[in-house]
């Protein structure tokens, strides 16, 4: 296995960039909390409620997925470059991380008019092949870094069995977390077991790397989260009901596109942006699948722009 | 003589060195159950062993303490050269410890239980301990040397 490899920080502008983002969302949080009249128990209340959602476990296990497949696919090849229409399909296809995260904050927030997990999935398949077509069309193209993890979404997952997992998410049959577990498995045992690429040490560097991106990201996804359902309480939200739902679609997608370049690392801005454009969205009536996939669309092009930037080269995009 | 303020500096990060240590060896455990339980998921979805519904709860569980862990990791890794920024989320970090650290003690009064055999102080228990390690972690790299803010991931 390559050394560079195996011990490259997952989501490096995300550790970057952490310690300014917890501060500001975890101070909005607070605030929200205490404007709104409550103690900041209240808070921790709403906090526990993260391990009624299982389903989030997906994130930390799909990041160990993409580092386990890096080790495994083309050890010591650079990343590939990457068109904007390709970094579009990479965002909405399987596992499609970032519509994860705003499936869960749709079913937190309105759980009413929610979309499923699988059916964002599905409803982004189309764009998403269509995306992959121009991308295909446009082949040759100057491209972006686009790290390989990102790549290995769309092809050469290690084997059949793993891409059988994949396209399984598209069907809800067995929850992502499950999928994810059971693809992390298989590629554990490949790397180590039957490929010998990897010792145990280095799996559980991989491990640790995993949980540290994936466990700052949904910290900082729950407390945005929290912070959101509080603050519909503060705020006159319910006035956005005079807007065109295509107008706060465009509004959420220009934050996102921001967002995604400003941070350089697309989980992290889906992360921030999810729970209050669940909250602004359904106040304006707006379709939940529409804004996830406008949202997830905007902040992966927005994220590919800002990849030429030294923190993320430094990350590898992984 | 070393200066105190050495003395003091090298001590935090010997303790520091020694909670990454074992905060990496929760990690690595917490994940093999994240992956188990998964697997344990599909096997109660195929075999349709309905007495045993109740992985998602510790499922729950195991992601709580991860995420804790996870976050926790990153403040150790956290790479921001102005010191006003790291200060404030030392401070943030502190009033959820602490807001945490009185949820805990309420659920120890009230006796709750999360899942069979897991009572709700059990569960609680690593989200105080956690941000108060974030809030630590945050402020030594405000007040640290500014060289030791740039570090990578762990090795």
């Amino acid at each position: 296995m390559n050394r560079e490899q195996s011990t490259r920080p997952v989501g490096g502008a995300a550790t970057r960039a952490g310690a300014v983002c917890f501060a500001l969302v975890g101070l909005l949080a607070l605030a929200t909390v205490g404007l709104a009249g409550f103690d900041s128990l209240v808070l921790m209340l709403e906090f526990r409620r993260l391990a009624e959602f299982p389903i989030l476990a997906a994130v930390p296990l799909w990041l160990l997925a993409w580092q386990l497949h890096c080790a495994l696919a083309r050890p010591g090849a650079a990343a590939p470059a990457a068109g904007p229409w390709q970094a579009l399909a990479l965002a909405l296809l399987a596992p499609g991380l970032m519509l994860l995260l705003y499936a869960v904050a749709a079913e937190a927030l309105a759980p009413l008019q929610a979309p499923a997990y699988e059916q964002l999935l599905r409803a982004a398949l189309l764009p998403a092949l269509l995306a992959a077509l121009v991308a295909g069309v446009l082949g040759g193209r100057p491209g972006r870094r686009a790290g390989c993890s990102r790549l290995a979404v769309v092809g050469g997952w290690q084997g059949t069995p793993a891409l059988g997992l994949l396209l399984l998410l598209y069907t809800g049959w067995l929850p992502a977390q499950a999928l994810a577990a059971l693809l992390v498995g298989w590629l554990a045992v490949q790397a180590v077991l039957i490929q010998r690429r990897l010792r145990l040490t280095e799996l559980s560097v991989l491990a640790v790397q995993g949980t540290t991106a994936g466990g700052l990201t949904v910290l900082l996804f729950w407390l945005a989260l929290v912070g959101s359902s509080f603050a519909t309480d503060l705020l006159p939200v319910q006035a956005l009901a005079v807007i065109a739902p295509v107008v706060l679609l465009v509004v959420m997608a220009a934050a996102g596109w921001w967002l995604g370049r400003l941070l350089n690392n697309e989980l992290f801005a889906m992360a921030m942006l999810a729970a209050p454009a669940v909250v602004m969205g359904n106040a304006a009536s707006v379709d939940p699948v529409w804004m996830g996939l406008a949202l997830s669309s905007a902040i992966a092009l927005g994220g590919w722009l800002g990849r030429d930037r030294p923190s993320r080269a430094a990350s590898g995009g992984c | 003589m070393m200066p105190l303020r050495l003395l003091l500096r090298q001590g935090f990060r010997d303790l520091d060195e020694s909670l990454a240590l074992i905060e990496r060896s929760l990690i690595v455990v917490l994940m093999l159950g994240l992956v188990m339980l998964g697997v344990a998921e599909v096997a109660v979805q195929l075999l349709d062993l309905r007495r045993l519904s109740g992985i998602p709860d510790y499922a729950g569980v195991v992601l709580l303490w991860l995420i804790m862990l996870g976050a926790a990791s990153a403040a150790a890794h956290s790479a921001v050269v102005a010191a006003l920024p790291l200060l404030l989320a030392a401070a943030v970090s502190a009033l959820l410890g602490w807001a945490a650290l009185r949820l805990w003690f309420f659920d120890l009064q009230l006796g709750s239980s999360w899942a069979p055999g897991l009572s709700g102080s059990v569960v609680l228990a690593p989200l105080p301990l956690c941000f108060a390690l974030m809030a630590g972690r945050f402020l030594g790299r405000a007040l640290g040397p500014r060289q030791s803010r740039h570090q990578e991931a762990p090795e």
